[in-house]
Parts: C-alpha cells; structure tokens; sequence
C-alpha cells in the first residue's frame, strides 16, 4: 500500500521498511489473522474426525453467491488501495468517492450473505444442522461482523478522514482503514475455498 | 508514476478475479481426485492473498518481521489445509 501524504508514519523516511497507518494497530491485525488460523486448523480437526457428515452436509451448500461475494470483495480492495494511490497523490476528492464505494461494496457483499444466509436456514441447514453448518456459521458469521465493522469505519473514515486538508492524524487513519479492509479480503481468500470449495 | 501504480492495481485486482472463477470452475467441473482439487484450489487462495498482500496492502515495504509473519501464515494455513483434507 502506497503511504499517503508525507506526515505518515511510515512517510517521514520514504523507501524505509515500515508498517502503513499506526505501528500498535497491526498487533491487532496479527492478532486477528492468528484467530482465524486458529478456526481454520480447527475446523480441519473436526473435519478429520466427522468426515462423512462434512462431505455430505457441505456438498449441500450453494456457492454461486459465494463466487459473486468473493468478486465484490476483491474489487472493493481494488477501490480501496487506489482510493490510497489518489490520497497519496492529493486528489482527495476522488479518494473519498473510491471509499465510499468500497463500503457500499461492503454492504453489497453483507447483503448477500444474509440472503444466503436465509436460504440456506430455508433449506434446513440451520446453525444446528451439524457440525459442517455449525463451522460454516461461525467462520463466515465472525468474518461478517469483522466486514460490517469495516463499512461503518470506512463510512466515517470517508466522512471525515479524507478531506481536502490533510492532517497526520486522518493520514494515519486511512491508512489503518486500508490495512483493516485488505485483512479482511485476506482472510477470505481461505474462508471461501475451505468452507464453500475444498472437498 | 501514479499512472504506473494504477495499472498494477488494476492487473491485480483482474487476476483476483480470474483466479476467483477459475477456482470455482475447478471445484465445479473437476471430476479427479478431491485431495488435487482441494491443493489447487486452496493454493490459488493463497496465491491470491499474496497478490492482495503484495498490491495492495504493499507487504515488500513491511518491516522483515512482519513478511516473515505473514508469509509464514500464509505457509501454514495452506499447509494445514491441504494436508488435512488429503490425510483425512
């Protein structure tokens, strides 16, 4: 991620090894991506040990919208890095019409998760309809509420981080924004071939 | 040099894309072994959270802690996956 402006915290010594936005903010981010790994291995125990259900209660899952969900997201890390690019560059104005579309681009992809959500507890796969669903409910679910927190700060990040006259302090937090947002992304790329594709 | 950044941002985000389908066409159409099924598409996951690590969270310019950490998370979740599902 291009650092934005030149009083980021990363900026002060262009071409130095550094973390974008807030140094303490990625002991956060670590954090997080270490839970998850913590899921993912243990939805693979539990797979190893309920085999036949997984296969039979995951093969019942639909991921067309799963595929579409995926392909917002990535396209909303798409307007968000370049959001940064035109923030670095000073157009701020275009910035924050690239954030504001990365959180609609959030709020696309929540909407379609709880429609997926529906129909999946449509079709009898509730929370409690094993242990496939159980996993399926709680990873995607803990990752959406990560995704819901993502638009709200990107909504008042837009509002009022990206403005025509730039401080270090809005600096810092668009740029742990970005980092936020690209995490979650991360994060998805093994959520949707674990949950929806691996068999 | 704005221009430059853009274009591979823009490279990035249509191989997330491509990649995003691809998967799904494997997983669909595949008829082979599961265990290749899920190391192909599961690795194209962590190819692709190497693009977004890479792009757009701009990881070459993190501190060498910090690329080993996630290159290393990369690593393991793909490994633990794939392993598991080939063992089990």
């Amino acid at each position: 991620m291009p650092r934005v402006g030149n009083q980021s915290s990363s900026a002060v010594n262009p071409g130095v090894f550094a973390l974008p936005g807030e140094p303490a903010f990625w002991t956060f981010i670590a954090a997080d991506s270490g839970l998850f790994a913590l899921l993912f291995l243990q939805y693979c125990l539990d797979r190893a040990s309920h085999l036949q259900g997984f296969i039979a209660e995951q093969s019942t899952l639909a991921a067309g919208i799963a595929v579409v969900n995926t392909v917002i997201l990535v396209t909303s890390s798409w307007a968000l890095a370049v959001a940064v690019q035109h923030a670095s560059g000073g157009d701020r104005r275009l910035a924050r019409q690239l954030v504001f579309t990365t959180s609609a681009l959030g709020a696309c992809f929540a909407a379609l998760k709880v429609v997926e959500y529906i129909l999946e507890i449509r079709a009898g796969h509730s929370f409690v309809a094993g242990t496939f669903f159980m996993y399926y409910f709680i990873i995607t679910g803990i990752h959406l509420v990560h995704l819901l927190i993502g638009v709200l700060a990107l909504t008042f990040i837009g509002a009022r981080c990206v403005r025509d006259s730039e401080s270090s302090r809005d600096t810092v937090i668009l740029e742990c924004g970005a980092s936020y947002w690209h995490l979650i992304d991360l994060l998805w790329m093994f959520i949707f071939p674990l949950t929806y594709l691996a068999r | 040099m704005l221009t430059s950044s853009l274009k591979t941002l823009r490279r990035a985000w249509i191989a997330l894309a491509v990649i995003t389908l691809l998967s799904f066409a494997v997983a669909e159409k595949f008829s082979g072994p599961a265990a290749l099924e899920t190391a192909v598409v599961v690795a194209a996951g962590a190819v692709k959270g190497r693009i977004i690590l890479v792009q757009f969270m701009g990881a070459r310019m993190f501190p060498a802690a910090w690329r080993i950490f996630f290159a290393t998370w990369l690593l393991v979740n793909t490994a633990v996956i794939i392993g598991f599902f080939t063992l089990s």
